[in-house]
């Protein structure tokens, strides 16, 4: 695949620009009015190094790097009925064993590979004669979607490469695409609201670089709320802190110079960005009790908090966990499972009495899955994985499932469900056409009924 | 490049080579030299020889974490402190672990002692011993793997993003290493490591084009060998140090310099401080947040006498700031790049600052913004800042008592563009 699969006007390439810092006055401006830093940030990291480099031989497509996103059917107004939904996206870090969480218990070829790292299925939520869940995942069992098989066609076994993949949207990792997915999604469907989508937990991600919306991470409420006990002084303080963020970029050049003055530019921006966080999160009361004290249970309360706000955020990105489980995979991915099913029993009930449940789909991404032969008592990196939903969508198991006997040369599974095509179905639920955001020939996956 | 004074260029050389620039500092090599560059060019040789800071405390009590994460940030504090406590950092965001995996923090601040030891010492003793080193063994699942189902967390990682970089080697690399790797134990109370050699590699493997029945120091010599080790790691260093990536002729002149230095590091920083882009490559980076985290510590100075509770370092706000020691986001460590002038990293250290200012005493003098600048050790001030400092201190000045003033002075300059940039 090439870049020029992408629709052009979502992909801002930086012409032979490997520097972000490169970047022109007016792009930098308008890649920061995004209050997309973290985008940039990424940008500048080792691991993403590969995100500015076009393929070899692409072109410059003369057009605006960051032109505006169309302002087609799935514009601000969204598709039909579609304008108030909120998508939340669960990615669950370091590679997550899909097989260990929705497991083919079954399958004779599945238990000898696993053997070293096999549950009972009487300690399983077995579901039917040949599929089970995770215990922990029980008290939602009837209300979760599965989409089995959910990888890329040429995959690659590198945390760093895999997850720039899964941030951008871009299956085989060499379009060259500076923004992320989500990012993508949101200056598709931004409607004018001050914030499209937040990041909860894990600081900013390179998977909501946007052109044109907003989004931000949203830091941890009680620093913040701190500085508020003293309304005089916190009126009088954000007045030096507006006139310092205001303050018209520097005519003399300092440092560096170019290089100087553009990182100036942005730490202002950073400085008008907190302000407005520090509005939004002045708004949020204390979290509801109905929910477990775990990490993940907390996140979803916050995320249900700010949905209530009713300010108009459409995407809320979740990074969780440590599922990299190459030791002790059993333990591990069994405790990740108790705080999740925990956790999504509370969001699920705390929806229904909010009135919200119609309107709030959960889905989870991961860099790949692990290995289908387990080592010593865990298992490496792998590729496709079982990725889990939640919403008012068909629930159950859908895609196909993967073959143990047909495995690749790293004896991985292969793919049986495009990453694109689940992520169209993920743009299609908050009315973003997927060809507006992915390759060509992405589709939404039919039998969920989104 | 405007503003190339002797104060401007000791503060850019201090900043960059340790965690703490303070006014006293900049002072001592600015005044009075012959000129700006000759200040600079001692401040340098100053940081490049400062004695190593020794790991404190030297053993931890029964729950260590707290007492060997305040051990480190005042080693990062001492004025005493130069490039080796910066580079002991870097070592520690290069071979990211993390306590949430490895969970036993006196194999952690063992570790950190270690790089501590070869913080300016040799790259290739450092490999091989952090190969080995029982917290990593325990984060990357070295331990306990066997060769006849060997994990393959540490030979991928060792190779992309310790050693060689991506694209350097191929999944067979990866099994090998694997392979090569395999038959270490780390006894988890103990920290003790053992070889077992029944779970170790008997017959032979292809390891980046070396064939043989490689043991984890083959695996470390074939590594060091590697075209791309030298190359790689150096420019990681020279991006922590000058601010900005190498380019590509200067990532291949640094990785000869490192690599006909035998892999010893303080010929390679002495190339990179020496060398006259040094001194332009000044604001080019931001801070860390572990570097505007000491840095803000010491411009909001020491407690009144009557604040009994106060002067606290707080440095569990380390993790609000998304870098507390020893709990990286992942065996990449921490990410260089803007995301730290964030609205949300930005909010986060506007929090500390104004939390952490109410025990100062009110700054006195004739001229308050410049005080407060030198107090941060800030020489390169755009006018736009200056003038709302100056904004900020007159507004209030008649209606505010001297210590709202002094705070919110204090506050508005640690959190200014020019203290967020390195």
């Amino acid at each position: 695949m090439n870049e020029h699969d992408f629709p052009q006007n979502q992909n801002p390439s930086l012409d032979g620009a490997r520097n972000p810092l490169a970047l022109s006055r007016r792009q930098l401006l308008q890649l920061l009015g995004a209050g997309s830093l973290a985008a940039l940030g990424s940008a500048c990291t080792q691991t993403s190094d590969a995100a500015l480099k076009k393929p070899a031989g692409s072109k410059s497509t003369g057009k605006s790097p960051v032109a505006k996103p169309s302002a087609g059917a799935a514009g601000a107004a969204g598709l039909r009925g579609t304008n108030n939904r909120v998508l939340v996206v669960l990615e669950l870090q370091g590679g997550h064993d899909g097989f260990s969480m929705l497991v083919p218990y079954a399958d004779d070829r599945f238990r000898k590979l696993r053997d070293r790292v096999w549950t009972d299925p009487k300690d399983l939520h077995v579901l039917d004669d040949r599929y089970a869940l995770s215990k922990g995942l029980e008290p939602v069992a009837k209300r979760l979607s599965f989409i089995e098989g959910v990888g890329v066609g040429k995959p690659n076994l590198s945390h760093f490469d895999m997850l720039q993949r899964w941030w951008q949207g871009d299956p085989e990792g060499n379009a060259g695409l500076l923004t992320g997915f989500l990012g993508r999604c949101c200056d598709a469907s931004a409607g004018g609201e001050p914030v499209t989508a937040v990041s909860l937990g894990g600081g900013s991600t390179p998977s909501l670089i946007s052109t044109k919306a907003t989004t931000v991470a949203l830091p941890a409420l009680d620093a913040v709320r701190d500085i508020s006990k003293n309304e005089e002084e916190q009126r009088r303080l954000k007045k030096a802190m507006q006139t310092l963020a205001g303050a018209r970029t520097d005519a003399e050049k300092l440092g560096s110079g170019k290089d100087t003055e553009q990182l100036m530019a942005m730490a202002r921006r950073g400085l008008t960005g907190s302000l407005d966080l520090a509005a939004m999160v002045g708004r949020i009361g204390e979290p509801p009790k109905s929910y477990p004290d775990n990490d993940i249970a907390q996140t979803l309360a916050l995320t249900r908090q700010l949905i209530s706000l009713e300010a108009g955020i459409k995407i809320f990105h979740i990074p969780w966990g440590s599922f990299d489980t190459h030791t002790n995979e059993v333990g591990t991915h069994a405790d990740h499972m108790n705080r999740l099913g925990a956790g999504l029993e509370a969001f699920a009930k705390d929806l229904e009495a909010s009135g919200l449940s119609d309107r709030v789909l959960l889905a989870s991404t991961s860099e790949f899955g692990r290995r289908a032969e387990a080592n010593q008592s865990g298992t490496d990196h792998g590729t496709a994985s079982t990725m889990l939903m939640m919403g008012p969508i068909k629930t159950g198991r859908h895609g196909q499932p993967v073959n143990f006997k047909a495995l690749d040369n790293e004896g991985n599974v292969k793919a049986t469900t495009m990453m694109t095509d689940y992520y169209a179905t993920l743009a299609s639920w908050i009315g973003v056409r997927p060809e507006d955001v992915l390759p060509k020939n992405s589709h939404a996956i039919s039998t969920l009924s989104i | 490049m405007a503003q190339e004074t002797a104060h401007a260029l000791v503060s850019h050389v201090i900043r960059r080579l340790t965690f703490s620039p303070t006014k006293e500092l900049v002072e001592r090599f600015a005044k009075g030299a012959a000129s700006p560059q000759a200040a600079a060019k001692s401040a340098i040789e100053w940081a490049l020889s400062a004695p190593p800071r020794p790991l404190t405390p030297e053993t931890l009590p029964e729950d260590g974490w707290d007492p060997s994460l305040r051990g480190w940030l005042g080693n990062m504090s001492s004025p005493e402190a130069g490039l080796h406590e910066k580079m002991t950092w870097f070592w520690h965001s290069h071979f990211a672990n993390s306590s949430e995996k490895v969970g036993n923090q006196n194999l952690l601040h063992a570790q950190q002692g270690l790089f501590r030891k070869h913080a300016l010492g040799n790259f290739g003793k450092l490999l091989r011993e952090i190969s080995t080193d029982p917290a990593m063994l325990l984060y990357l699942d070295g331990s306990g793997s066997n060769v006849s189902a060997p994990n393959e967390n540490y030979a991928r990682e060792v190779m992309e993003l310790f050693t060689l970089g991506r694209g350097s080697f191929s999944e067979d690399d990866v099994k090998s290493g694997a392979l090569a790797l395999a038959g270490w134990n780390v006894d988890y109370e103990t920290g003790k490591v053992t070889f077992d050699a029944s779970a170790a590699l008997g017959g032979e493997v292809l390891f980046l084009g070396r064939r043989g029945r490689l043991s984890v120091d083959d695996v470390v010599a074939t590594l060091l060998a590697h075209p791309n080790c030298a190359p790689y790691v150096a420019s990681k260093i020279y991006a922590y140090i000058a601010g900005a990536p190498p380019t590509k002729e200067r990532a291949a002149e640094l990785g000869k310099v490192f690599r006909s230095a035998n892999y010893e590091i303080a010929p390679l920083l002495a190339d990179i401080v020496n060398s006259p882009e040094f001194l332009s490559l000044r604001l080019n980076r931001p801070r860390y947040p572990i570097e505007w985290f000491v840095a803000a510590y010491g411009a909001l100075g020491t407690p009144r006498e009557d604040a009994k509770d106060g002067g606290d370092m707080q440095p569990w706000n380390l993790q609000q700031l998304d870098q507390l020691p020893y709990k990286p986001p992942n065996v990449a460590g921490w990410p260089p790049g803007p995301k730290w002038l964030s609205p949300s990293q930005q909010l986060t250290r506007l929090a500390y600052a104004w939390g952490n200012s109410w025990w100062i005493r009110p700054i006195e003098g004739s001229d308050l913004v410049a005080t407060v600048l030198q107090r941060c050790a800030l020489h390169e001030v755009s006018e736009a800042t200056r003038s709302a400092l100056h904004d900020a201190a007159l507004a209030t000045a008649g209606s505010a008592d001297a210590l709202s003033v002094s705070r919110r002075l204090l506050t508005a300059a640690l959190c200014s563009p020019e203290f967020s940039l390195a």
